[in-house]
């Protein structure tokens, strides 16, 4: 089912609509006062799980707040998409999967500013029903009113992306019919391209046979990216996993880092949380490649990262 | 011919067995690993009905499951009462049943084959085979036992191929997205799917090795209806055969008055156990389902089913 170029450009269209609201809007609407990039640091760290909840909350809300708020991003009416990174059957404290009251507290955030309806999904490798249950992400997201439920396999729709890597992919039908994208990727060590950032994370909309997406990692997911552009990316670094990632398991790999990191551009965000896991952004391959495509720079801090302490 | 009218007691046992057959797909359903709540409580139910469960599973580890104790409660019935279980409560009783009504078979035919015949005493053999295995230590119950045998035909054969079937069809609408302009066809099948799917379809189908052998099972003993009614309860059942053997000379028992009886079979046509109703003083107890057919089609009321307090004094 190849999709006709009339809805092609149908897509092209929806997606510009969230690409306005996101990544170009700040620098030409809004002004310089409103930031690209910010990045809340919790002074303490926390060992009661409470307690991690609550920092995780309110590193998200500070993140967002920084920015210039949600309402910047989300309006009244929108259908949200918080993508958060579900991809394994793995527990919160395992870090190989999205902190839950991060997802959560977007999703309070996106019903706050108006969303008229927020999904939080994700296409995991290990099976589905236990990824969702197991990080705990689909309970915290439920709570907070979302419409979490794991994908229905029906619904991976053959979409024109024109990418390098990716003429075309079987795209999860849902990408098409929202109009607005948040990516809540957690920072990981990852085997063999280095780091699991934003861009990588995009991979949780794609279907079909992802394994070869392995072939050429750094086109495809900066085709992946160039195609969704996410209105927001906001990145959960509470917990790090720093070896034997994208999978981990063991808890001697995970290091508190204790931040959340929120942007509008995909390149800067992923460049910044290279340097999480003490790598350089010019190391990570679809960092070094979504910036030659202008998607985003690499130099972040160029954006003047807004930095809060908390 | 007309057919009569069913008596009452007939219409309440169909009712009896629609509830325990949708009790069985609830909790069916329950037996899934769920999202949040993880698998429901209730899964076992049936099973914790099950006399045949406990002594084969005690005879084979020395132990009892102390839940598995709740299945002297129907067995204790059955001594007193007769298998009613067979006839009202077992789903796949229920199943038998409704497809045995479908066989099509004329009066003529049920009544000439409707009788008791010697190869009902292979469900007896067959226990004896089962729980001698578990002596040794060789529990295969769980080949044989009538909620095995539906939960895994169902949960292997017959809820995925529902499943896949639905997948398929409302899959092909999301597509094709077929419609008149504005008016999409997908509106509605969206979200009806989107309802079963989080309702009574799995979130995720797992599939099973082995299952055309499960599928052979269970159709074979499905379609043997058309053959004998309820030909797996009459010749195969062990859980039937056990309960047969509680139910040997039970409090409630069927009568024919012979003032009455015109000899025209209808009582035997429609048995579904082959319990030989019809036969002066030769009904067999441990046949009987107690599902009340003879008693509401005998057209001379000659067939009565009541008390009988002098228990073997006949």
């Amino acid at each position: 089912m190849h999709n006709s170029r009339r809805e092609f450009l149908k897509t092209c269209a929806k997606i510009g609509a969230a690409m306005q609201l996101g990544e170009l809007a700040p620098s030409e609407s809004l002004g310089a006062e409103m930031p690209a990039l910010s990045i809340a640091h919790y002074r303490s760290s926390p060992l009661a799980t409470d307690a991690i909840a609550e920092e995780a909350r309110r590193l998200t809300q500070e993140a967002i707040h920084a920015l210039g708020g949600i309402g910047r991003f989300i309006a009244k009416g929108d259908v949200v998409w918080v993508k958060p990174n579900i991809g394994w059957n793995r527990i919160p404290e395992q870090a190989a999967t999205t902190n839950p009251d991060v997802v959560a507290t977007l999703v309070s955030l996106c019903h706050q500013a108006g969303a008229r309806r927020v999904i939080v999904s994700d296409n995991p490798c290990n099976p589905p029903v236990a990824c969702f249950a197991r990080s705990g992400i689909q309970l915290a997201a439920q709570k907070a009113g979302a419409d979490c439920f794991v994908m229905d396999d029906r619904k991976f729709r053959k979409t024109s992306l024109r990418g390098k890597a990716l003429p075309e992919w079987e795209l999860y039908g849902d990408a098409l019919e929202i109009n607005k994208f948040i990516n809540v990727p957690i920072v990981k060590q990852h085997s063999s391209c280095k780091a699991t950032l934003g861009m990588k994370n995009l991979m949780g909309v794609a279907g079909g046979q992802r394994n070869r997406f392995h072939q050429d990692l750094t086109n495809t997911l900066v085709d992946l990216a160039a195609f969704i552009r996410p209105t927001l990316v906001v990145m959960d670094a509470v917990r790090v996993l720093t070896a034997n990632g994208p999978v981990g398991g063991n808890l001697a790999d995970v290091k508190r880092r204790d931040i959340v990191a929120a942007g509008t551009d995909q390149v800067a965000i992923d460049a910044y949380g290279a340097t999480l896991l003490d790598y350089k952004p010019q190391e990570i391959g679809y960092v070094v490649e979504g910036n030659a495509r202008g998607l985003g720079t690499i130099d972040f801090e160029s954006l003047k990262p807004r930095r809060i302490e908390l | 011919m007309t057919r009569r009218k069913a008596s009452w007691l007939v219409w309440l046992r169909r009712f009896t067995q629609a509830a325990f057959v949708l009790l069985f797909i609830a909790v069916f359903l329950q037996a899934q690993y769920q999202p949040v709540n993880q698998t429901g409580r209730h899964v076992k139910l049936f099973f914790l009905l099950d006399p045949f469960v406990l002594i084969s599973s005690w005879l084979a580890s020395h132990t009892v499951a102390s839940g598995l104790l709740f299945s002297l409660l129907p067995l204790g019935f059955t001594f007193i009462f007769g298998r009613w279980f067979c006839g009202w409560v077992c789903p796949f009783g229920s199943l038998h049943n409704l497809l045995s009504s479908w066989s099509g078979q004329t009066t003529k035919v049920k009544i000439a084959t409707g009788g008791y015949s010697r190869w009902q005493k292979t469900k007896y053999y067959l226990l004896l085979v089962l729980l001698v295995s578990s002596l040794f230590g060789l529990n295969l119950a769980g080949w044989f036992d009538p909620f095995s045998v539906l939960y895994r035909s169902t949960a292997t054969v017959l809820y995925p191929a529902v499943n896949d079937g639905l997948k398929s069809l409302f899959g092909w609408i999301y597509q094709a997205d077929p419609g008149l302009g504005p008016l999409k066809v997908t509106s509605v099948s969206e979200p009806v799917y989107e309802f079963l799917r989080r309702t009574v379809l799995p979130a995720a189908q797992p599939y099973f090795y082995g299952t055309a052998l499960v599928a052979v099972f269970f159709f074979a003993v499905i379609l043997l209806n058309f053959y004998r009614a309820r030909f797996w309860c009459r010749y195969i059942c062990p859980l039937g055969a056990l309960l047969g053997i509680a139910g040997k000379n039970p409090l409630i028992q069927i009568e024919r008055s012979s003032e009455l009886c015109n000899q025209c079979g209808l009582c035997v046509a429609n048995c579904q156990g082959a319990a030989d109703p019809h036969v002066p003083g030769s009904w067999k107890p441990a046949e009987c389902f107690y599902c009340w057919n003879c008693h509401s089609e005998c057209p001379k009321r000659a067939v009565s089913i009541g008390l009988h307090l002098t228990r073997g004094a006949k």
